[in-house]
């Protein structure tokens, strides 16, 4: 969580575009690897992400703080947009080379190409998986949120989230040998 | 999970968007207006006036059941009076016109009695009917008893 976040909430909900920037800062890098991860192409994935904030910026007044963090609220935005994209556009796309995937610094050339490696590799295994496994594969491990923040992202009980949890690795590992 | 696949996932947390993009997305979406909410006293306000409405329309349902509606101009004794006066006159040319149609009545059967079957003679009948006008009033009585209602 973003320090000063309820402020910062508070007043983008009051209209103050600076304040939404910073959420936008801190928040957009996640929800981008979300639905990239979910869509497997760098300029789909840019534009959900778009439409999840635009939507986010102007809708920012139906927020409401009860108890779900503001990080929730985006996550069940990008489901929704994921599920549009999925029912407007043509299937079976090709997968986005591994080689236009931004990544953050490497420390050399080698470990760049390990790590672009690596992430075609287990992007490839997710993307097999049932959508549901696939978020909660992404928030539970690659985003480290807690059971409780990825039960309130996705909607479900965290008993329930910790029987896919369960059934999600479970699928990953068989894809991933 | 075994420690590789979780390793392999947390590599996955070095993807990132492509900055021009982030910073060019961020611009096109500020220049979207946020829809605007109700602040906390135009919400309080219109509580409020909401509040007094349904009160004062349960207030005006409940004084309406109680008493009839009180219009300025309306003698409710002068109308109880005319209505009284009304029912007397409707009563008298009643019994004004039940008088008649039963002095029509007495006639028509002493007729009949005095005359035995022969005011069914069809030939009579035949001679009568020229003079008969169906447009005269045979009962001026019944006439007055309407005009009086109307009145």
């Amino acid at each position: 969580m973003l320090d000063g976040e309820n402020k910062l909430i508070r007043d983008a909900i009051r209209g103050e575009s600076s304040a939404f920037g910073l959420l936008y800062g801190h928040y957009q890098p996640q929800i981008y690897r979300f639905i990239f991860l979910k869509v497997g192409r760098r300029e789909e994935a840019e534009d959900v992400t778009h439409q999840v904030f635009l939507s986010a910026w102007t809708n920012v007044a139906s927020y409401k703080d009860r108890g779900h963090p503001f990080s929730s609220w985006l996550y069940q935005i990008a489901r929704n947009k994921v599920i549009d994209f999925y029912r407007t556009q043509k299937a079976d796309l090709p997968l986005e080379s591994a080689e236009e995937v931004f990544i953050s610094s490497a420390e050399s050339h080698l470990e760049d190409f390990e790590t672009k490696a690596t992430i075609e590799e287990v992007q490839q295994a997710i993307l097999k998986l049932k959508p549901e496994y696939q978020e909660v594969i992404i928030l539970r491990f690659v985003e480290d949120l807690s059971l409780k923040e990825a039960a309130l992202a996705l909607g479900k009980s965290e008993g329930a989230v910790k029987l896919l949890q369960h059934r999600a690795v479970k699928n990953l590992k068989q894809h991933l040998t | 999970m075994s420690y590789s696949v979780l390793e392999k996932l947390k590599e996955l947390k070095r993807i990132v968007p492509n900055p021009d993009y982030s910073r060019q997305s961020l611009i096109s979406i500020l220049r979207h207006a946020p829809q605007k909410s109700l602040g906390i006293f135009e919400t309080l306000l219109f509580r409020i006036s909401l509040v007094v409405t349904v009160f004062a329309v349960i207030l005006f349902g409940a004084i309406r059941s109680e008493a009839p509606l009180k219009l300025a101009g309306l003698d409710p004794q002068g109308l109880k009076a005319e209505a009284e006066e009304l029912d007397l006159q409707l009563r008298l040319t009643e019994i004004s016109l039940n008088q008649d149609l039963d002095g029509s009545a007495i006639t028509a059967l002493k007729e009949a009695a005095q005359n035995g079957p022969g005011h069914l003679n069809t030939s009579i009948i035949k001679n009568e009917t020229p003079k008969l006008d169906a447009t005269e009033y045979s009962n001026p009585g019944v006439d007055e008893a309407l005009k009086a209602l109307s009145e």
